[in-house]
């Protein structure tokens, strides 16, 4: 513009002097005084101008934003320290968390500018800053550092709750462990002392005849409540572990009313329950010196671990428990609260910001507009000068030269107002930089919670702002990578998953509920279990969201916590079979032990055999309540069938590893030489005692009692019948046990019983109808099954488990057989086809049975004693599975030497048969 | 100079001082002195002290004095730690002898390796103090637990001619019950009998009396057992003995040295006489050996113990390693010397070797029988006939 100017003042223009030299100089004079009146009034002007544009700004915009920008950051600084507080996992890191004077002191610092910026902002016509902005604002802040303390104390409460907890817990399981001890040490004391008195009866028998005396000590030896002792003592351990395990879960419970019910319906009837087994034992022990004292010992215990476990003082398990999760709600109320005051603490800096905002606008159009005046202003003046110029002479230098100062002047005075633009762009950049500072205190927000956020697009991809542990498990991710994608990076599968369910979500076509849900929800990193939550914060449509915040959460912990309780639940479970029924879970479990050997020693085996070891062991274990191992078995032989294939390596470790943790806890009840008792049921002793006095041969009662009594599998089997059958829906149904006072070798025979269960199964599975359909087929409503063990003439055994229910349906079985190639030219053809390998004439395959596994089993176990199975029964008219034994199956060892009085085997009356 | 002035600080920092000066070698022991098995320590310390005594007298090991400084860890294991580092760090000692029990071993083997001193004649026979190869700064003088295992296995078996199935187990149910059935299941195996599973093995909860369930077992075994192991406290182990020949129940019982010989007779108080062994790994003090009769004349008037003896003959072995070095001492070369050892002689009448393969001064274990309240030394053969007579009426009477 210069050169313009210059160009045409000084270009020198030919004109011939006309007017006198005075008028032009006067004119020319005047001429330019008019110019540099204008130009000083112009200049005056712009730099008012500027003047009240600046002096607004030093005085409203920049304290506004100091105040809006220190705002954000005592506001950043508390919420972090909220984050830090809430995640904190010691009462040690809290104390180092408490000190919050920092961002007081910022606050305090910035409350006092607030009522004057507010005061100027609202004069400069910020309207949008009320009149009470600064009460708003200290009441607002007041708010908000109390729920802070609050927020602080409650954390506190709820960690020494916690940390005191935690140490009640241990010491009470402390003195449960005690107490199960000098259960423990009881329960072997009366055994003991059982034994012991046993013992001397024998002594007396053997040394002399059968003397009054020795009869009488017999009746009262054998008469005596052993066996009712050792139920009590059985209830007394099943009770004080339950209750080991309740006070677990005391520590485990989410909510105060779980806790509630947990004491109510749980703790207080088992302590109820135990006092009354205590009672109950004391009342055995009547006049035993030295276990009277054991037992007061155990009542003390039991007085003193409810105290500790429920009372309503301050320092018991539940009082503890209750008041740690009233600190947790109040926590989580202060919490809420603490986010409603931030939101309304922010908006208030955000208007404050605004207004700054807007007047700082103001400030530029003015800035503006004075530029543009002045420029206008000058334009015009200088065509004028020109003018002037060109109506002037050429040859008066003089007026030319103090036009040029004049022009000289003027663009310094440009310069002048460059440099003063300049700086305030710089002075704008430095708020803005301000600014920034409080979204800083944001990003230190992500960067410190617990969960991992992400948001969105609607093409389900990454969005820039995510918190920092996000970053962590997922890794750094750039902006607009498919979430899908990320995801696949850690776990293929729920990748996958994502990218089909997401495309739902884009289509919208169902509820957008219903299609979030379908989203993945638990992603594997690592050793790690993340839980995803989505929740849509903006739509595009109804069901069609914009942006979706995505909450990861790592739940290892708790599904840590969760595993270990189903491992308590399993244990007490297996106790209670345990004190139940002591011998038959001994079978159980010797047997279970075997059949683990073998899937452990696969590499020697048949796939099928294997097949049929996983199934036997899924059955058995389900019936006896380990639950896990069940699960396992039943999710291995899914595969199985699924991929036909044997088990693979890591299936089969995993179930001897499930094994190993099992028995091991289990062995430590059971730890016994289960084998080498024998059962003897009380009548069967009266009558030995009946003999004895009438002075009878008692030798081969004596050889009888090596086997074992088959009345006791019997009844276990139709007990697991029964209640099969009400879970099956077929009602309440009529077992009926014969010869349960056959004796049979126990450990020969224990694989046949173990698969035996699988005929029971059956018969219930297949074979009975429902109530509805019996009385459609004009049947009892009640299905009915007979479970007998005979002896057959030639001195064998015959095991017979036959039911009233539909029957096999042979033509079915025909068509099953012929479309496996089986042979099916005769009954007998039939019957080996429905033992075969695998077929089932089921269609559907279920946790009880229909894989067809079992009855090869059966059919295994049988032949492998020499026996034979028979098939009897039409179609409507029930089965009868019939296993007929040699003689030789079923002979003891060779018979004993006639020396009735040298009898030591050990009897014991402390398990019979049920 | 500037260079080497801060490494030898460091070379300081990180390692233990000498251990000894002119005039004196310092000695450190962290034992048990107070709690229930105080007089394991106490005995062990008496030992140690009376030897050292002995040495004093005679002016010293090469004109040092030995100096005893013994801590008290009340046998536990979080006391140990500390306490061996007090030892080394703050008393300077040139070598920590005669500590007692294993679990405190689990902590002192580690502080002994990591300081380089050495640690000389615990008192425990565990596996853990006698690796392969040995740990270079720790020295035994006992035999192991599984040397005594198979001495009562071979005795029983081969002199007295009890089947190994006709042994039964009665162990604490913890660690050391099962190191001791441990060592059993090696010594029956190393001889063919793979069995030991089907063995009756009674068990009792440590830290209780509650024998009874273990004995029940014993008792109603399939085959009756003539012989029990037993690995326990001697509390357990003598409620044990007294049931059982309540009930009538004729066998040998076993003990481990570990359980304390004094105590268990003091308990038995007179039952089980001639029925009751303890296998100890030094010789009875009333024997008659040139270190017994030194040992009991230094005792005079106090009672003479298998502890202390124990304590007498660990010290003697450790001054016997000191002597040839001589008087240029470090505990490198003491390490060498006592590896060096060809024909060690303690008074026992026996020559002793060492190298740097085998660290264990002494390999003998000698079986005592408790005899009118006294522990003798015996021979398995005398339990021979009377335990062939009882398995020929058992087997008569139906092979039980």
């Amino acid at each position: 513009m210069n050169t313009d100017f210059e160009g045409r003042i000084f270009e020198p223009k030919s004109r011939p002097a006309g007017a006198s030299v005075e008028t032009n100089l006067l004119r020319l004079s005047l001429g330019t005084l008019a110019v540099f009146a204008v130009l000083l009034g112009a200049f005056f002007w712009v730099e008012r101008r500027l003047a009240t544009s600046l002096g607004m700004n030093e005085t409203v915009v920049v304290p506004a934003r100091d105040v809006a920008g220190g705002i954000d950051e005592a506001l950043g600084q508390l919420l972090v320290r909220q984050s830090r507080l809430a995640g904190a996992s010691s009462s040690a890191s809290l104390e180092a968390l408490a000190d919050r004077s920092q961002a007081e002191a910022r606050l305090n610092e910035v409350r006092g500018h607030v009522g004057g910026v507010a005061e100027s902002l609202r004069k400069a016509g910020a309207s949008e800053i009320p009149h009470d902005f600064a009460s708003t604002f200290d009441e607002t802040f007041e708010g908000f550092l109390e729920a802070d303390a609050r927020f602080l104390s409650a954390t506190q409460v709820q960690h020494r709750s916690a940390e005191r907890l935690d140490a009640e817990i241990r010491s009470v399981e402390k003195d449960l462990k005690v107490f199960l001890e000098s259960a423990n040490g009881l329960s072997g004391k009366m055994r003991f002392g059982y034994g012991s008195s046993l013992r001397r009866l024998r002594r007396e028998l053997a040394a002399q005849g059968w003397t009054p005396r020795v009869r009488e000590a017999l009746r009262e030896e054998v008469m005596d409540s052993s066996n009712r002792r050792s139920r009590v003592v059985g209830d007394v351990l099943g009770l004080a572990s339950e209750l080991n395990r309740l006070a677990g879960k005391v520590g485990l419970t989410s909510n105060r009313d779980q806790l509630r019910s947990l004491v109510a319906n749980e703790l207080v009837p088992t302590r109820d329950r135990l006092i009354v087994a205590l009672e109950e034992l004391r009342h055995e022990v009547h006049g035993d010196e030295e276990l009277l004292p054991i037992v007061d010992r155990l009542d003390a215990s039991t007085a003193g671990l409810s105290i500790r476990i429920l009372s309503k003082d301050g320092e018991s398990l539940v009082a503890l428990k209750r008041s740690l999760l009233t600190a947790q709600l109040e926590g989580a109320e202060v919490q809420t609260r603490l986010a409603q005051l931030a939101g309304e603490a922010t908006k208030l800096s955000e208007a404050l910001l605004t207004a700054a905002e807007s007047e700082s606008r103001g400030f530029d159009d003015g800035l503006r507009s004075a530029g543009s005046t002045t420029r206008w202003l000058l334009l015009a003046v200088m065509i004028v000068a020109g003018l002037g110029g060109v109506l002037g002479f050429r040859s008066v230098r003089a007026s030319v030269k103090s036009l040029r100062a004049t022009n000289e002047d003027l663009v310094r005075l440009k310069d002048e107002l460059t440099e003063l633009n300049q700086g305030l762009e710089a002075k704008v950049a430095e708020r803005t930089a301000a600014l920034d500072a409080g979204n800083r205190a944001m990003r230190l927000v992500l960067d410190n919670v617990e969960q991992g956020l992400v948001t969105l697009d609607p093409k389900g991809r990454l969005q820039t702002q995510r918190s920092a542990r996000f970053d962590e498990w997922f890794g750094a991710q750039a902006e607009g990578t498919g979430f899908g994608q990320v995801i696949s990076g850690r776990d293929e599968k729920a990748g996958a998953f994502f990218h089909i369910a997401w495309d739902e979500v884009e289509e919208g076509i169902m509820p957008l509920d219903v299609n979030l849900s379908q989203l993945p929800h638990r992603v594997k990193v690592g050793g790690a279990t993340l839980h995803l939550d989505y929740r849509c914060i903006s739509k595009l449509s109804d069901d069609v969201p914009d942006q979706t915040l995505v909450m990861v959460s790592d739940i290892t912990q708790q599904l840590e916590r969760e595993r270990a309780e189903a491992a308590e639940r399993e244990f007490a479970s297996v106790f209670r079979h345990l004190m139940k029924d002591r011998s038959s879970f001994l079978d159980f479990f010797t047997e279970a032990a075997s059949i683990v050997g073998r899937i452990e020693d696969a590499a020697a085996q048949d796939p099928k055999e294997l097949f049929r070891a996983i199934h036997t062991l899924k059955g058995n274990c389900a019936i006896y309540g380990l639950e896990r191992m069940a699960q396992l078995c039943h999710e291995i032989e899914t595969a199985m069938v699924d991929e036909s294939r044997g088990p693979s390596e890591n299936e089969r470790r995993s179930v001897t590893g499930l094994w190993r943790e099992l028995s091991h806890k289990v062995g430590s009840l059971i730890d016994d030489g289960g084998q080498q008792r024998i059962n003897v049921q009380r009548a069967e002793l009266e009558s030995l005692i009946h003999q004895a006095r009438s002075g009878e041969e008692l030798l081969s009662t004596l050889e009888s009692w090596r086997g074992e009594p088959v009345g006791g599998r019997l009844d276990r089997l139709a007990e697991q019948g029964k209640s099969l059958a009400r879970r099956l829906g077929k009602g309440d149904c009529e077992f009926e046990v014969l010869g349960g006072d056959v004796r049979l070798p126990r450990e020969r025979f224990s694989a046949f019983w173990a698969s035996l269960a699988h005929v029971v199964r059956n018969a219930v599975d297949h074979g009975l109808e429902t109530p509805d359909e019996r009385i459609a087929s004009g049947k009892e409503p009640r299905g009915g099954v007979e479970l007998r063990v005979e002896s057959t003439p030639s001195g064998g055994v015959r095991v017979v488990v036959c039911d009233d229910g539909r029957g096999v349906d042979w033509e079915r079985v025909k068509r099953k057989a012929e479309s496996r190639g089986l042979p099916t030219h005769g009954p007998d053809d039939l019957v080996q086809a429905l033992f075969a390998d695998g077929l089932t004439t089921r269609d559907e395959v279920t946790t009880t049975s229909g894989r067809g596994v079992g009855m090869s089993a059966v059919k295994a176990a049988v032949s492998r004693l020499g026996g034979r199975v028979d098939v009897v029964g039409a179609v409507g008219e029930g089965t009868s599975f019939e296993f007929t034994f040699p003689p030789d199956a079923v002979a003891d060892s060779p018979p004993l030497e006639k020396r009735t009085h040298s009898m030591t085997g050990s009897i014991d009356l402390a398990t019979p048969p049920a | 100079m500037t260079v080497i002035f801060p490494s030898v600080l460091l070379a300081l920092a990180a390692e233990a001082g000498p251990g000894f000066d002119d005039t004196t070698i310092r000695v450190g022991m962290s034992t048990v002195l107070s709690g229930s098995a105080a007089g394991l320590g106490q005995e062990m310390k008496r030992g140690v002290d009376m030897y050292f005594a002995v040495v004093n007298e005679k002016g010293g090991v090469h004109g040092r004095r030995l100096e005893l400084t013994a801590l008290d860890d009340g046998y536990e294991p979080a006391r140990t730690a500390p306490n061996m580092r007090k030892l080394i760090d703050e008393h300077d000692v040139f070598a920590v002898v005669g500590n007692v029990g294993t679990p405190t071993a689990v902590v002192s083997v580690p502080i002994a390796n990591e300081k380089k001193v050495p640690l000389f004649g615990a008192l425990t026979g565990a596996g853990l103090l006698r690796r392969s190869p040995p740990d270079r700064y720790v020295l035994n003088f006992r035999a192991s637990y599984n040397q005594e295992m198979k001495a009562m296995i071979d005795g029983l078996v081969d002199e007295a001619g009890i089947p190994p199935d006709r042994i039964a187990f009665f162990t604490q149910n913890d660690a050391y019950g099962d190191a001791g059935f441990s060592g059993a299941a090696k010594a029956l195996r190393a001889r063919g009998y793979d069995e030991i599973a089907r063995n009756v093995h009674g068990r009792y909860q440590r830290n209780t009396v509650n024998v009874e369930d273990g004995l029940e077992r014993i008792l109603d075994a399939r085959l009756q057992p003539l012989a029990v192991i037993m690995v326990g406290t001697y509390k357990a182990c003598a409620k044990f003995v007294r049931l059982a020949r309540r009930e009538r129940f004729d066998a040998v019982f076993l003990n481990l040295s570990f359980v304390g010989a004094e105590n268990l007779a003091r308990e038995l108080d007179g039952v089980g006489d001639g029925r009751v062994v303890i296998t100890q790994v030094v010789p009875p003090p009333s024997a008659a050996l040139p270190a017994t009769v030194s040992y009991r004349r230094a005792a005079g008037a106090r009672p003479s113990t298998f502890n202390s003896l124990e304590g007498w003959l660990a010290a003697k072995a450790f001054v016997a390693g000191l002597e040839s070095v001589g008087r240029d001492l470090s505990r490198e070369k003491f390490i060498d010397a006592m590896e060096a050892s060809q024909d060690l002689d303690l008074g026992l009448g026996q020559s002793h070797a060492l190298s740097a393969d085998q660290h264990q001064v002494s390999h003998t274990v000698w079986p005592t029988l408790l005899r009118t309240g006294r522990w003798q030394e015996f021979r398995w053969a005398r339990f021979r006939r009377v335990l062939r007579q009882r398995l020929a009426r058992l087997q008569r009477t139906g092979g039980r």
